[in-house]
């Protein structure tokens, strides 16, 4: 209950400029879609990939700034006189921080595919046909995509909330600190990840073409019934998609680690 | 008598310096104590380290058999020296957020309260002035059945009509039998009356502690009058 209290005032807090973003999201993306045939080929396209980095980007500042903000306005007197939890605390931090960033990736994701289609379709070149097979490759490579940027945005804020409150534990050379309490933990996931990845048995990596994962095979199909031939499977051979359970294991737990740690931090270190 | 608080030799250093140097204290049900002490004394320090707001360097710390940590914050309501309340929320969202934490929070008190302090409930707390504010942050504290209210400075920076409005609403909200409260405060004069015991604050170090009446006898004035003749 305490985190479900938690996380409302943050929702309540943020929930202005969480529509206000949104709304100028799809004011921006809907331009966009008048631009197509307009501008030169795919660059509403690539500006609306380029709004996914500038997102990612606000996503990595943002991640620090959950817990400053209560520092700022001296509000960190209410926060920790409560009788909660401290991973109550970083987990309603946590928990918005997806809310918010997750539905802005998972939408202009979304908006990107459509642009793109659009695109496809707007020279009026292509059948039905491809373009309904096209559009499964493009929806599945969105479904495929999007799992991981969610993981990684989930390790994104808890890193970032975890290096913030090494910050407000140590107190000086805030920037350094955080810098380092940001940087070192990634470094060292990173490494044993791949040292994990080497020597984990094989029933740990799933692999599957990445022909097949975007059904390329429809889009050979309509290409080639409409008189062409084109082997798009055979230009990708040797292409796959996969991950590495030992790995995603190794995340995992570093990120559980660390969130259990920033809370620990809260809780017993970290001071008004 | 049960006792809610034991301080012993309690210490809490910033960086070099010492901010408050063996404190030994221990409090009983339903008695006041009055802090006293110039800034920089260590009275902040001392309601902070009991609220778990900041961490004790040495010594111990017991509230209701508790150390602190979110188990002991049910039992602590602290009015801190800051304007803690989040800006956006509305009177009756802050009422609504801060009760939601505590089972000692008691929503009737709250509506008296607000009533009695002329706060309009509908009022977002960054369009406050200080005097309102202060007001609504004693009016979340006294709401509660806690059974320790820690006051930094309630009448700190406060017209002298909100200022009679809080010492109302201390007087009349507290639970005198079953509560015990601190206040900490260098404006001695108005809030001295309700003084059970003292305790005055000098570089972090108690120098003085008695009861207020026996004070007050050995001294042969008012506790404002000893506060002078410690400090001045």
């Amino acid at each position: 209950m305490d985190f479900a209290r938690l996380y409302k005032k943050e929702f309540m807090k943020g929930r202005r400029s969480f529509a206000a973003v949104i709304v100028i999201t799809l004011g921006i993306m809907f331009f966009l879609f008048t631009r197509i045939g307009r501008w030169d080929e795919g660059m509403p396209t690539l500006t609306a990939i380029m709004m996914i980095f500038g997102f990612c980007t606000a996503a990595f500042i943002k991640s620090f700034d959950y817990l400053k903000e209560e520092w700022r306005h001296n509000n960190q007197y209410l926060m920790l006189s409560l009788p909660i939890k401290g991973y109550d605390i970083i987990g309603a931090k946590l928990a918005y921080f997806m809310t918010e960033f997750g539905s802005h990736i998972l939408l202009l994701g979304a908006y990107t595919v459509m642009m793109m289609l659009a695109e496809l379709r707007s020279p009026n070149t292509i059948s039905n046909k491809v373009f309904r097979a096209l559009s499964l490759s493009a929806w599945r490579a969105y479904g495929l995509c999007i799992l991981p940027a969610l993981y990684i945005l989930l390790g994104a804020g808890v890193v970032g909330l975890f290096a913030y409150t090494v910050t407000l534990t140590v107190k000086k050379f805030g920037f350094w600190v955080g810098t380092a309490s940001y940087i070192f933990p990634i470094w060292l996931l990173s490494n044993f990840s791949s040292r994990i990845m080497k020597i984990s048995p094989d029933w740990m990596h799933i692999e599957i073409p990445l022909s097949k994962a975007l059904a390329l095979s429809n889009i050979e199909n309509a290409l080639n019934k409409s008189g062409g031939v084109i082997n798009i499977s055979g230009m990708l051979n040797g292409a796959y998609i996969g991950i590495d359970l030992a790995s995603v294991a190794v995340w995992t737990v570093g990120l559980a680690g660390l969130f259990l740690l920033a809370s620990w931090l809260i809780e017993n270190k970290v001071e008004v | 008598m049960d006792n809610i608080l034991e301080l012993n030799n309690l210490k809490k250093r910033y960086g070099t310096r010492w901010a408050l140097n063996g404190i030994d204290l221990t409090l009983g049900e339903g008695e006041v104590l009055g802090l006293l002490g110039p800034n920089g004394s260590g009275k902040s320090t001392m309601l902070k380290l009991i609220a778990g707001l900041v961490h004790a360097t040495g010594g111990s710390i017991k509230i209701a058999g508790l150390n602190p940590g979110p188990e002991s914050k049910a039992h602590v309501a602290i009015l801190p020296d800051a304007d803690y309340l989040y800006g956006w929320m509305t009177v009756k969202q802050a009422v609504e957020y801060v009760s939601g934490f505590y089972e000692d929070f008691d929503h009737e008190k709250a509506d008296r309260l607000i009533k009695m302090m002329g706060i309009d409930s509908k009022m977002t707390v960054e369009h406050m002035s200080k005097g309102m504010s202060e007001r609504l942050k004693l009016v979340l504290i006294m709401a509660r059945n806690a059974d320790l209210i820690l006051l930094d400075e309630p009448l700190g920076g406060i017209d002298p009509t909100s200022r009679d409005k809080i010492i109302s609403g201390i007087a009349s909200e507290y639970r005198w039998e079953h509560s015990t409260m601190i206040i900490a405060t260098h404006l001695v004069r108005d809030i001295e009356p309700l003084f059970d015991k003292v305790l005055f604050l000098k570089s972090g170090q108690g120098v003085l502690y008695g009861g207020a009446d026996e004070l007050r006898a050995r001294y042969d004035g008012s506790i404002e009058d000893i506060f002078k003749e410690v400090f001045v």
